[in-house]
């Protein structure tokens, strides 16, 4: 959409209009989950698993409750007597809330301390004597696959392995034909490490509950607070906790990448501790329980292949995964299939066979998989699809940008049905590509590159043109434990035209009280200014399934368009009635109706919904309000071409990203500025996994990476600058024409950034590397390959 | 994580004299920086305790170590131990083989090969430094050995090492270790002892360790 319908006032799609939530932000009065005090409120700290897997022999609380300020110490036994020892996944697996009798990994929570401050209660935690027999520890996903590994949930009954499950889609035999007959096939082996995503608030919950009306209040970090409402009244009905009497507030959340989407156990132990003791409980993790136990990103192990024709066009695709999920299957994805959207794998490609296999490993590692802007699996799926093109384009020696631009689908073939079943519902594949090359000067580069490796210089260009799927889901093949993934939004319009917009979707930094403003303004002309959307609070949000996966505009957007044209539709015959015309006879322009050829013949919405409340039709029921409860007909496919040029400096390994030109195609856009600021975070955590960050065990199951010391977030000094730019595809299907842009460049970026550093070394004959490219890895691969150059 | 070590030293002793001593736990414990001996638990089997700081970690280690082989027509011991530590935030288990032989009449070489595994905390934080704390700890354990050994009459066993040796300096260890990381990286060493780094010809350990 490249035209403003609305004006700046009114402040509808296009315009960016600054975010309403930030005056509070910048003076300090945001109100997180940490800031609530309530009455008499105790403070909870966990004691953690110094082993990845022990069976726990005792635990001694008698000197931690001697302790001054401790009121009591909670582990497994005390949750056994009222059956909250264990809890279901949102994966329909199971979850120790606190060991019996044994660990399963490293920071696994084995008791949590209640005192009357939280440096007593740390105090507390450092008191509790637990009496651990370490046992056999498997981290390598392949070594828990082979026969005679021990099985690690022998609590599951008829589990005989380390197998949860296996995954394929697609034609194994066709493909199998296809590559026989290939002119060109390549294979890779590819490994997608750990990572986490370290908001900057870590995760908590303030749990209080009233024991005379019955009646739990838990402020929490959720990024989907109905969903974790229905679970809580599914695992904790039989004491009592129905779903009426629960409500769960997210407040100001400060960041959430998939991190609060998990319930863990330490909400549930607050709750059960609030529910025993009659006082309001706080538990705040601290950085490393953060890092170290909650949900991670990715760990996959990939090996994939690609056939082609000797001239690039690509045939068939085959992707084999080793997913190693840690101890449960915790991955919270709501998809039907256990390996969330990883079959897009075969990207902006009209691959004609394509066959991939997932087997979902148990390790004694933390629980998660989804998390960290990853749009369920499609992070992985990018990387692969983006390193082999590039395979590709060195196998048969074709400029990749060339290699991309002869196998696009093409714009006109759109929607595009994927062999693997996605609709992909719109894109330009070569516009976005094109505009990329145009903007960055491609052939400058190569030029450039040229003459900088007859120097001796290494210097690198990597392209990744990434197709996305978002906007879970349509109700068909998205559910969380049966939950459909619809969403939601409830307007309504005061007697003086002000308006509150309660969503189903949470915020955690996207300015959706900006956004979902902007589309009611868009819908209704009622300027931004007088918009107020709320959220979070399940005692008046309409039930919405949460933010993540970027499927807050593609799902809750739509609700809210849909919603604010119900709205209208109600208006347009008000104003009929007080124009006294036929509604026909009106035609709308953002904020009035006006009667047709008669411009000075107008009602504005103001004046309609002043007359919805004083002086309406009769049979018409008063007030000007509407829900919608919206389930995509289909996802949104946001896609985009992204160019990385880097310096590689050849004697310590370092890789400096010189320019990073990203084109980003969001369909139609709410809010440019806000659109802007969510590429470059996201790009930020495109840099981050592909040259920085990386959680590692060693084989006892210790964590590396489990604080900053470690675990090397980017800041400003290591991320470059930006440069973006956009086509615009609308959405065929969504109402606003919009698709979702929360993940695209984490999807797109790492690879961008992978496939320049191998282009600067490849002329040594380096084909592949893995991440993250830390110095010392990018100078291994050159020092190999130099070496292997001068023997041959 | 795992730390191995595999080193020789050589002690201005007869070998039976040196054997005598590696044989009787209560002194060889004495010798380790950090260690205290705790109690004979039966004829191969001792408790001790052993604190080591490395970086933010301080770990106070409760344990005990069995004898599970000693050969003395071969000079050669096998010590197994284990421990975890007293506030449950990890353990770590131990493998020493210890093998004599005599460098003339009043001289011993004594190898040893040792592994290391640990766990929790310590394997998390200071786990690009534990291979040279252990290096370190070997390094303060031969040397207090030498003064048992060394220069005393056929009372050295009664000098009280264990005590002087309990207080070992955790930023010392941490400095020197930090040195042996640098040297190593930088190629400097080449196998070079390490005796002599001390706390203040390197760099203060706060540079490294931003969470003590």
């Amino acid at each position: 959409m490249s035209e403003l319908r609305t004006s700046a006032e009114i402040g509808g799609m296009g315009h960016s209009v600054k975010r309403k939530e930030d005056p509070r932000f910048i003076r300090g009065k945001g109100t997180y989950v940490d800031d609530i005090i309530r009455p008499g409120m105790l403070y909870m700290d966990i004691v953690r698993s110094p082993y990845a897997h022990a069976k726990i022999k005792s635990i001694n609380s008698e000197k931690a409750l001697a302790h001054p300020g401790v009121a009591a110490v909670i582990t497994g036994e005390t949750l056994k007597e009222y059956n909250l020892h264990w809890m279901p996944t949102l994966m329909s697996d199971t979850q120790m809330v606190l060991p019996t009798d044994e660990v399963m990994y490293q920071a696994q929570e084995v008791a949590a301390v209640i005192a009357t401050s939280r440096y007593a209660a740390a105090d507390g935690v450092e008191l509790v004597e637990v009496d651990y027999e370490p046992l056999p520890v498997l981290v390598d996903p392949f070594k828990a696959l082979e026969p005679g590994a021990p099985v690690l949930r022998h609590d599951k009954e008829g589990q005989k392995d380390n197998l949860i499950w296996h995954w394929e889609a697609g034609d194994r035999d066709a493909t199998a034909k296809a590559f026989e007959s290939a002119e060109v096939t390549i294979k890779q082996d590819i490994y997608i490490p750990r990572i986490t995503v370290a908001s900057i608030e870590t995760c908590g919950i303030v749990a209080e509950f009233d024991s005379v009306e019955g009646q739990l209040t838990c402020w929490m970090t959720s990024q989907a607070p109905h969903a974790h409402r229905t679970v809580f009244a599914m695992v904790a009905g039989h004491v009592g906790l129905s779903e009426e009497k629960i409500r769960i507030i997210s407040p100001d959340l400060g960041g959430g990448f998939g991190g609060k989407v998990p319930i863990y156990p330490g909400y549930v132990i607050a709750i059960a501790a609030t529910v025993v003791t009659g006082a309001p409980i706080k538990w705040i993790e601290d950085r490393r329980e953060n890092m170290q136990a909650d949900s991670f990103g990715r760990d996959y192990h990939m090996t994939a292949e690609l056939a082609a024709d000797k001239d690039g066009t690509m045939k068939a695709l085959r992707i084999k995964t080793i997913a190693d999920h840690g101890y449960t299957d915790a991955a919270t994805q709501p998809s039907k299939w256990p390996a969330g959207l990883f079959s897009i794998c075969t990207g902006s490609y009209p691959f004609e066979n394509a066959f991939v296999e997932v087997d979902g490993v148990y390790t004694n590692k933390p629980p998660g998989g989804i998390a960290y802007r990853c749009s369920f699996r499609v992070t992985e799926a990018v990387h692969a699809i983006e390193r082999l093109v590039d395979i590709l384009a060195d196998e048969i020696d074709m400029d990749p940008a060339e290699l991309r631009l002869k196998n696009f689908i093409p714009k006109e073939a759109f929607p595009y049905k994927s062999v693997l079943g996605w609709e992909y519902d719109s894109g330009d594949y070569a516009g976005a590509l094109n505009l990329a090359m145009k903007r960055i000067g491609y052939a400058d580069l190569l030029k450039e590159q040229k003459e900088k490796r007859a120097k001796g210089e290494l210097m690198g260009i990597g392209i990744s043109s990434f197709t996305e799927v978002v906007g879970a889901g349509n109700s068909r093949d998205f559910d969380i434990l049966g939950l459909k993934m619809f969403d939601s939004a409830e307007i309504r319009v005061h007697p003086t035209g002000k308006v509150i917009c309660r969503i189903g979707v949470q915020t955690q930094g996207q300015g959706h009280e900006t956004t979902f403003g902007q589309i009611v303004a868009e819908e209704l002309g009622i300027p931004i200014a007088d918009i107020k959307v709320e959220h979070g609070d399940t005692d008046t949000a309409p039930y919405g399934l949460g933010t993540y996966a970027s499927r807050s505009t593609p799902v809750a957007g739509a609700a809210t368009a849909v919603a604010s044209r119900k709205i209208r539709d109600k208006a347009r015959k008000i104003a009929a009635y007080l124009l006294e015309v036929g509604e026909d006879d009106l035609e709308w322009e953002p904020g009035k109706f006006f009667v047709k050829g008669v411009a000075d013949k107008f009602k504005t919405i103001q004046d309609v919904a002043f007359a919805a409340y004083t002086n309406f039709p009769e049979g018409m029921e008063a007030g000007l309000e509407a829900v919608s409860y919206y389930d995509p007909p289909n996802m949104t496919y946001p896609f985009g071409s992204y160019i990385c040029v880097v310096d590689v400096d050849g004697k310590t390994g370092e890789v400096k990203v010189r320019r990073f030109m990203a084109v980003d195609d969001c369909g139609n856009i709410i809010n440019p500025m806000i659109v802007e600021g969510q590429i470059h975070g996201g790009l930020t955590m495109g840099l981050a996994p592909a040259l920085f960050e990386e959680i590692s065990y060693d084989e006892e199951g210790n964590m590396r990476g489990g604080s900053f010391m470690d675990y090397l977030m980017p800041t400003a000094v290591e991320t470059p600058k930006w440069e973006t730019d956009k086509t615009t595809t609308p959405s065929p299907h969504h109402p606003l024409g919009a698709k979702g842009v929360g993940e695209s460049a984490t999807v797109g970026a790492p690879a961008a950034i992978v496939n320049a550093v191998v282009d600067a070394l490849s002329h040594l004959g380096v084909r592949h590397l893995e991440i993250p490219m830390t110095p010392e890895r990018v100078w291994q691969a050159i020092r190999s390959a130099t070496q292997a150059g001068n023997g041959s | 994580m795992r730390a191995g070590m595999s080193k020789s030293f050589r002690v201005e002793a007869p070998i039976e004299r040196v054997w005598e001593f590696m044989s009787d736990m209560e002194k060889v414990i004495g010798c380790l920086p950090g260690a205290e001996y705790g109690e004979a638990l039966d004829e191969n089997r001792h408790a001790f305790t052993v604190t080591i700081k490395v970086g933010p970690i301080k770990t106070s280690y409760k344990g005990e170590v069995t004898i599970e082989e000693r050969d003395a027509s071969r000079h050669r011991i096998l010590i197994k131990g284990k421990g975890q530590d007293k506030k449950g935030k990890g353990g770590a288990t131990m493998e020493l083989t210890g093998e004599l032989k005599a460098d003339g009449r009043n001289a011993t070489v004594v190898h040893g090969d040792s592994s290391l595994t640990i766990s929790g905390l310590m394997a998390q934080f200071g786990s690009r430094m534990i291979q040279d704390v252990s290096d370190q700890l070997f390094e303060q354990f031969t040397e207090a050995l030498r003064t048992q050994l060394e220069g005393t009459d056929d009372d050295g066993s009664k000098v009280g090492v264990g005590e002087r040796m309990a207080a070992v300096s955790g930023g010392s260890l941490a400095a020197a270790a930090i040195k042996g990381a640098v040297r190593r990286t930088f190629g400097g060493a080449k196998g070079k002892s390490r005796r002599g780094a001390s706390a203040s010809d390197g760099p203060s350990p706060n540079t490294v360790n931003n969470g003590d």
